[in-house]
Order: structure tokens, then C-alpha cells, then sequence
């Protein structure tokens, strides 16, 4: 599957001998990303600056090989795996905020930034990156361009496509190109806007010009705990009904719940059957009385209780029990299979209902986490990859439950990417025609065959099977990595 | 066939489907045959552009005129393209909803022109622009293929995002035919409020501190030198310049932003400060929108600066080395950075005063674009006035999509 020639020599010249990577104990680490599946890279590099990156690009194509752009390798789409090998470029040394203009409200970066890092940053200022996925505290802003990412806030303030006012790029061919306006309109194709999301198949991007909010004067965080899950979405619903748009309205479940409360200690009771985290921000005026219609919306059904976050220590402890839950459901099982579909709010309660039925078909509890606003579920299937044949299985319950999603007007994606997991699944919503018009798009930003090969469009000839890298397969089932 | 004449050229022929399949048959025969189509809705904004090259068929999409789903409980509605905004927006009134497009004339204008033309209003400065509102559209391309992108939900990162494509983009890579909106609660309260300074710097000044503030303002406009403030409420000097902010929320954060808004604006030297009617409110609100379209407003000469916010009033500045501004209107959007000029007369060689404004404003790392001009005048200059490698993406980009240059051919970027 790899190239018989690796110019690791011409490489090393680029970037340095320490900022290559090609021996296959140091390999292992880029194998991986936040997905059960595995790449198999046949050479990292790290290189710093948009020329380095364009001279590795042009080398990669000299040789032949797949070019696969890499952050943090937190991805839960397997965009940043290097499934048919090649040389991955990871951005992490570049990491730079290069520019903040606080009149204008803007700020130019480097891809390697961490997420969180951005607003932390600008903070001072007054401002913050409004985008904030769950795993901020690590992905990076390239990879949330790649992905087009979401997170809890994107419900009032729009996802990264809303807040990226312009690229520089590196396209297949190494060529160096400046897209958008960077702060001023700019007539033409949006072409800012088509590279969001293109889950690094069309270039890379190696600045990055994003917008900033104004950081609101007042925020109210509430915990509404709930009986059934069905109370809890019926109030998701009747919120949005009534016309108020929280900045942020999260769900956990029954099962998440027993993860999370011993990891994070909120105060949730271990039998609550979901758990609703509803966030308003605003003037103090607005917050105040949103704060109260949603409490009332609450308990009008059936809310046990409704808490209120009385500081800011109270309030990061809650967000921690949502963003982190994640990693707390190693409590629960060895691994788990995270599914991203997405459905019109008003159907959330029947969606899910489903979801949890097929899970316990096959065996499998399901852990429900959610950005409910917006109507985003994320299933988190439980299960041990070590007994034979789960990985199939689960895979199997995922394709299920992602038909639903699509059954009831929905998508298969909301934040996460198609990617290597859900290729296959993209003639659910689409036919021959629309990915036939979106696949135009490669040749547009000349990106060719092997720019990121395999990802996010069904598999052709060529595109092999994934899961489970080599390391794994050498180790043998009883090992956990 | 006249409501068809773009740039002074006819067409040969006008075709008005009523389905979505004829609207695909027929650029699949236009394809055919080699015949050059410009899609249109109201018209409203058909002089967008440079001159066609060619344009042999009008293609009518006013009657694709229904609302293919609505969901207020998700706040997602899904229209064809010849509905109008306005019917639209009564629509989803009856629902306390609305779809924060604000664009010139947006009652008449369908929601296909709309979108190609992209014309972003005041209150873009909360709501966004169009790239913000779309979740889903269908369009044609130029083969006659029916294609989509999005969907209908508000999350979806499926698939390559075309939707931003066929934005601004004059139907010159596919003809939309259905959209997928997300929507907005309508607002319980609004206010407004004018204030004057006597200096466009000042008011510029103001202006920002309120768009920076976390006050949520809905709109900040300004205009000047008064009489443009033809649409002045309040007294006002001559030369005077106007700002303008719209509020919107519920009543007791509607009535705090109002007063801290109302001490911004005094405290950065305003001469009259006033609390406008909702009659005020909603006229301002239009003018500005349709600054140099409405009816006995309607521009010979129509030009918009692209810059960044900061920059408004060093640009109203230099634009004043160039041109008298008493004659014309200045209004900006200190939000965006956008400055518009109408002038209601021709002036003299039109083309050589576009070429002294975009040299005054060259160092400035924007552009102008001549939203409107007379038709003779759009063989000697470029409406667009952009260059960079991105065109060249630009060029790729219809050659991909429209190979045969069918669709809309000669009035984009690059005269694509």
C-alpha cells in the first residue's frame, strides 16, 4: 500500500531532520484519531510556515504519494488518517496568532492555534471566538475549519463557516493563493465558504482570518434535571417554540449521566432519566427574564428541579460535565462508537426513542450527549472491541441509526465530517448528481487523486477498508491501545 | 420584453416555467443549442455586472412561487425561487417568525434575485447575510442537472458546501430554484434612535463605540451630508452628518440598550439626540435599505466600497477629494464597512470619476463596485474592479460548472 520510495532525505532539507518522522514506533502516534478506525501514514512531517508546507506538497506529488493534512488528531470522521498511507502534515508548530485587530474584530492565525487558546487569548480584550467544540481544549482551528465544526454555542452564533472572513492556502500543487475578503466584503465566488468543510480535501489552510465577538455583558447557566428523556425534549422544543434561542441548549442522559456525575461531581442525581444544560447570554435585562421563561418551560414539563450556576467555578463545572463527558464514558466500556446525525428538534424525542431500540437490539447501551437546540444528537454506542465481531456490529447499529436521522429529514453529519466512517453512506442524502456537482470542486482547487485520498465521498476502487491499524493487528486482540 | 432588457440587450425570446423540471428542460435545450440564459425574478437588480456577452433567453422564474415547507417548530422554511420576501415574510408573521434577509426592496424581490445579487442591508450587522441564512438550496446547472446542496437542518457539514457558491453569483454557475432558510423569532420590541454630529469622522466614531459595545444592536448606519438625511428626523445643520441605530428585544433590554445607546451617542459629542416613532423607525430603516432604488430615488450612478469598518470615515474623506458630496448621498454601514454613493443625476464622464475613486481609495486593500451605471458606460470600465489569484480560482470555478458559458455569461467577476 505505501510508496516504495520515501524521500525522507528531500523532506528532512525542508523541515528539518527533527521534524520528520518515519520510523514506525514513532509512527504509531499519528495512527490514530478520535474514531475506532486507524491510518497507516508512511511519513510525518511538522513543518512551520506556508512555504514549507508548499515545498513538502510539491515533493509529495513529485513522489506520488497521498498528502494528508493534520491538527490535533482529535477528528471523529478519520479526516486526518492517513488510510491509504503517505505523508501526513501536521500543524502543531504552527500555532501562532499573527494578528488581532480589536476595531475591526478580527484576528489572522495559524492552523496549529488550539481552539480555546484563541479566545483565551483575545480575552482581555473583551473578545472571544464564538465556535467551541467540545474538544477545544485541544482541536485546533484548522482542523475546526476542515471540519466546518459546531459546538454548543453554534446554536445562537453560527458555526466556524460564520466566523472565517478568509484562508491562505496551500492547493495540490503547492500553489499559494489568498481567498476571501479578510474583513471586507469582496465580490466574486465565495470561495471561504466552499473550502469550510471540505475536510482538508481541497488544500490547506495555513492562515486563517476569523471574526471575534464582543464578549456579552451577562450569562445564566441552568441545569434542568428531568425523569424521562421524553420531558426533556419536549422542553428543548417548546423553548425554540417560543421563540427564545439560548446560546447553548445541551441533553445527557441516563447513561451519560452515570459517567459523568462521579467524574465531575454537578450534584445530578443517578437516577435522573436527562439532564438539560440551557445557557442565555445577553444584557443582564435579557438574561434575567430568559433565564426565567426557561426555567418556567422547565418545569411546566416536568422538571424535577431547575439549578442555577451562582459563579463563574459552578458554571465551568457544569460545561465540564457536557464537553468532557466524552472521556468519562470509559467508565462505562472499553470503547465506544460516536454517531453525529442530525434531525429537525421537533422530531428529537422519537429519534431518539429509536436510537436507544436499535442500540438494545444489538446489544448495546446507548449514551446520548447532544447539542438538543439544534437538533444534533450525538449516540454514543457502548461496546469492547475485544470481543469478536462488536466492531462489525456496532458499525452495523450506527448505519441503522443514522437512516433514521435521515428518515425523519435530517443528515448524517452535523459537525463531525463525512470522512473515512460515513462515505458510504453519503447516497442516503444525496444522489449521483449533487456529489457528481461537488466533486467538480477538486478540480477547481486542482487537487487531484491523491490530496487526501478516500475521504468524504464513497469509496471508488483503490479506497481500501479501514479499522484497525497495524499496530493493533501485531498486538493481537487482547491488547487495549 | 422590455422587463427583460439587461444592459440595454434584449433577448430573443422570455420563457416563464412553472416547475422545477421545466426549468430544467429548458436550460438542457438552451445547453443544447448554445443559447446564452440570464435567470431573473422582480428584476430589481438586473443592471448588477458587467455587460453580457451574449443573451439570447430570459428565463422568468416568477413562477415558481410556492412555499414547499414550513416548520415552525424548528424554524426552517423551504421556498422556491420566485417567491417574494415580502409574501414570505407575512407568511411566517402569522407564526411571530421571520427571515432576517435584509436586502433592498425586499418586499418585491424574489428570493432567487435575492440570493444571486447578494445585497447585504443594515441589519446584516446582527442577523448576517445571506451565507448565514441558507441551510439547503436546490439549483440547476447548466446541463440541466437538478442538484442539492445542504439540506434541511440547521447542523450539516455533509458534503462540499455549494450553497455559499451560488451566492452573489448572478445565476452565472446554476439557477437556484428552491431555498432552504433557517428563521428568526420576530422581535416583541423596537426602538430606534438619531442622533447628529457635525462631522462624518464623529459620527463614524460614535458609531463604532456602539458596534463594539455588547449593547446587540440590530443596525448602525450613517449618512450624510445632510439633506441625505432627506431622511433626517431631526433637525439637522446643513453638512451635518446622520447616525442611525436599530434596536431590538425583549421590552426591558430594548429599553436598556436604548438609554445606554442615547449616553454612547452624547458622551461622543452628538448635537440632537432622538428617539424615533416606529413610522420613523420603519421609513429610516427602508431609506437606507434602499438608498438609491426606491421609487424617485432611483440611482444614474450607484457605487459601493468595500473596506473594513475602521476605515468609514478616512474613506468618506478621501472619497471627498474626488467628489462633491453634497451632490450625491453618502450612507455607511460602519458594521461591514461599506460606503454607498448614489447619484440621482449622471455625472459628467462617469467612467473617469470611478477610476479617480478607486485611485483615492487604492491603498486601502478593498474595492468598488458599481452597483448601477449607465449602460454605455459598462464597455469602458469593470463593475467589479478586482484582481488577485483568487480570480483565477474564480475562472476554474465556471469553467467547471458552466463550460459552455451558457448561464449568465460576461457580467461576473473577470467578465465570467
Amino acid at each position: 500500500m505505501t510508496a516504495a520510495i520515501l524521500p525522507i532525505r528531500e523532506l528532512q532539507a525542508i523541515v528539518g531532520d527533527a521534524n520528520v518522522i518515519f520510523r514506525p514506533e514513532d509512527l504509531l502516534v499519528y495512527e490514530y484519531d478520535g474514531t475506532i478506525d486507524r491510518g497507516h501514514p508512511s511519513v510525518v512531517v511538522l513543518p512551520d510556515g506556508v512555504g514549507e508546507i508548499s515545498a513538502v506538497i510539491r515533493i509529495a506529488r513529485q513522489y506520488d504519494l497521498p498528502v494528508i493534512p493534520r491538527g490535533a488528531g482529535t477528528g471523529l470522521s478519520g479526516g486526518a488518517l492517513a488510510s491509504e498511507g503517505g505523508v501526513v502534515i501536521v500543524t502543531s508548530r504552527m500555532r501562532r496568532i499573527l494578528e488581532v485587530d480589536a476595531v475591526n474584530r478580527l484576528a489572522v492565525v495559524e492552523p496549529g492555534l488550539v481552539n480555546l487558546d484563541l479566545s483565551r487569548a483575545v480575552s482581555e480584550l473583551g473578545l472571544y471566538y464564538a465556535p467551541d467544540p467540545s474538544s477545544q481544549r485541544a482541536c485546533t482551528i484548522g482542523g475546526n475549519v476542515a471540519e466546518n465544526s459546531g459546538g454548543p454555542h453554534c446554536l445562537a452564533y453560527g458555526v466556524t463557516t460564520n466566523h472565517v472572513l478568509g484562508l491562505e492556502l496551500v492547493l495540490a500543487d503547492g500553489d499559494i493563493v489568498r481567498v476571501g475578503g479578510w474583513g471586507r466584503d469582496r465580490p466574486g465566488y465565495d470561495l471561504t465558504g466552499v473550502f469550510v468543510g471540505s475536510e482538508g480535501t481541497l488544500g490547506i489552510a495555513t492562515k486563517i482570518c476569523v471574526r471575534l465577538l464582543p464578549n456579552e455583558e451577562s450569562v445564566r447557566t441552568l441545569l434542568a434535571i428531568f425523569d424521562t428523556v421524553e420531558q426533556a425534549s419536549e422542553t428543548v422544543s417548546a423553548i425554540i417554540a417560543d421563540g427564545l434561542i439560548p446560546a447553548a441548549l445541551e441533553m445527557i442522559d441516563h447513561p451519560t449521566i452515570q459517567a459523568v456525575e462521579p467524574a465531575f461531581h454537578v450534584g445530578i442525581p443517578l437516577d435522573a432519566g436527562a439532564v438539560l444544560l440551557i445557557e442565555v447570554d445577553g444584557l443582564h435585562e435579557f438574561v434575567e427574564e430568559a433565564a426565567g421563561i426557561a426555567k418556567s418551560i422547565c418545569l411546566e414539563h416536568g422538571a424535577r428541579d431547575v439549578r442555577q450556576a451562582e459563579d463563574e467555578a459552578e458554571r465551568e463545572r457544569l460545561w465540564a460535565a457536557r464537553k468532557l463527558a466524552i472521556g468519562a464514558l470509559g467508565r462505562l466500556a472499553p470503547n465506544y462508537y460516536l454517531l453525529d446525525g442530525v434531525v429537525p428538534r421537533s422530531k428529537l424525542p422519537g429519534v431518539l426513542e429509536q436510537a436507544i431500540a436499535i442500540g438494545a437490539r444489538y446489544g448495546f447501551t446507548v449514551a446520548n450527549m447532544f447539542h438538543a437546540g439544534d437538533g444534533n444528537l450525538h449516540p454514543c454506542v457502548l461496546f469492547d472491541e475485544r470481543v469478536p465481531g462488536s466492531t462489525e456490529r456496532v458499525l452495523d447499529a450506527g448505519g441503522e441509526i443514522l437512516r433514521v436521522c435521515v428518515d425523519a429529514g435530517g443528515t448524517i453529519t452535523g459537525e463531525h465530517g463525512i470522512g473515512l466512517e460515513k462515505r458510504d453512506y453519503m447516497p442516503l442524502i444525496f444522489t449521483d448528481a449533487d456529489m457528481e456537482a461537488m466533486t467538480r470542486l477538486k478540480t477547481v482547487f486542482r487537487a487531484g487523486a491523491q490530496f487526501n485520498p478516500c475521504k468524504a465521498f464513497p469509496t471508488s476502487k483503490g479506497c481500501g477498508e479501514v479499522h484497525q491499524g497495524p499496530a493493533m493487528r501485531a498486538l493481537g486482540p487482547d491488547a487495549y491501545i | 420584453m422590455e422587463r427583460y432588457t439587461v444592459d440595454g440587450l434584449q433577448p430573443a425570446m422570455a420563457v416563464r416555467p412553472e416547475t422545477v423540471d421545466e426549468v430544467a428542460a429548458i436550460i438542457r435545450l438552451a445547453s443544447e443549442l448554445g443559447l446564452a440564459v440570464i435567470p431573473c425574478g422582480a428584476g430589481l437588480h438586473m443592471d448588477l455586472g458587467n455587460r453580457p456577452s451574449r443573451y439570447d433567453l430570459a428565463l422568468d422564474l416568477t413562477s415558481l412561487d410556492s412555499i414547499s415547507d414550513y416548520s415552525p417548530e424548528d424554524l426552517v422554511v423551504t421556498v422556491q425561487a420566485g417567491v417574494t420576501l415580502g409574501s414570505l415574510n407575512k407568511h411566517l408573521a402569522e407564526r411571530g417568525q421571520f427571515l432576517a434577509l435584509d436586502t433592498p426592496l425586499a418586499d418585491r424581490a424574489t428570493v432567487g434575485g435575492a440570493l444571486s445579487a447578494n445585497l447585504a442591508g443594515p441589519s446584516r450587522l446582527r442577523y448576517g447575510t445571506a451565507r448565514d441564512l441558507v441551510i439547503g438550496m436546490t439549483c440547476v446547472l447548466s446541463s440541466g442537472a437538478i442538484v442539492h446542496s445542504g439540506g434541511r437542518v440547521v447542523k450539516n457539514v455533509a458534503g462540499y458546501d455549494l450553497n455559499k457558491l451560488y451566492l452573489g453569483a448572478l445565476g452565472t454557475l446554476g439557477v437556484i430554484v428552491e431555498v432552504s432558510f433557517k428563521l428568526h423569532p420576530l422581535p416583541l420590541a423596537r426602538a430606534a434612535i438619531a442622533a447628529t454630529y457635525s462631522s462624518c469622522d464623529a459620527a463614524h466614531t460614535a458609531a463604532m463605540a456602539i458596534v463594539n459595545s455588547f449593547l446587540g444592536a440590530i443596525a448602525v448606519e450613517i449618512a450624510g451630508p445632510i439633506p441625505t438625511g432627506r431622511l433626517s428626523p431631526v433637525p439637522a445643520a446643513a453638512d451635518d452628518w446622520l447616525l442611525i441605530i436599530d434596536l431590538a428585544g425583549l421590552p426591558a433590554a430594548v429599553e436598556r440598550q436604548s438609554s445606554e445607546a442615547s449616553h454612547i451617542l452624547q458622551r461622543k459629542g452628538a448635537g440632537v439626540t432622538t428617539a424615533l416613532t416606529d413610522t420613523q423607525r420603519e421609513r429610516i430603516a427602508a431609506s437606507l435599505r434602499d438608498f438609491g432604488r426606491a421609487n424617485g430615488d432611483l440611482s444614474a450612478l450607484h457605487l459601493r466600497c468595500n473596506l473594513l469598518p475602521s476605515q468609514v470615515a478616512a474613506a468618506v474623506e478621501r472619497l471627498g477629494n474626488a467628489v462633491d458630496l453634497a451632490d450625491t448621498g453618502v450612507t455607511a454601514s460602519p458594521g461591514s464597512g461599506s460606503v454607498r454613493l448614489s447619484w440621482g443625476v449622471p455625472p459628467g464622464r462617469p467612467e473617469a470619476l470611478v477610476a479617480a475613486i478607486r485611485r483615492e481609495l487604492a491603498g486601502m486593500g478593498g474595492s468598488v463596485t458599481v452597483e448601477r451605471c449607465p449602460p454605455a458606460m459598462k464597455d469602458q470600465i469593470d463593475v467589479w474592479g478586482i484582481e488577485g489569484a483568487d480570480v483565477a480560482l474564480m475562472r476554474a470555478m465556471k469553467a467547471a460548472y458552466d463550460p459552455a458559458g451558457i448561464l449568465s455569461p460576461g457580467r461576473f467577476v473577470s467578465r465570467l
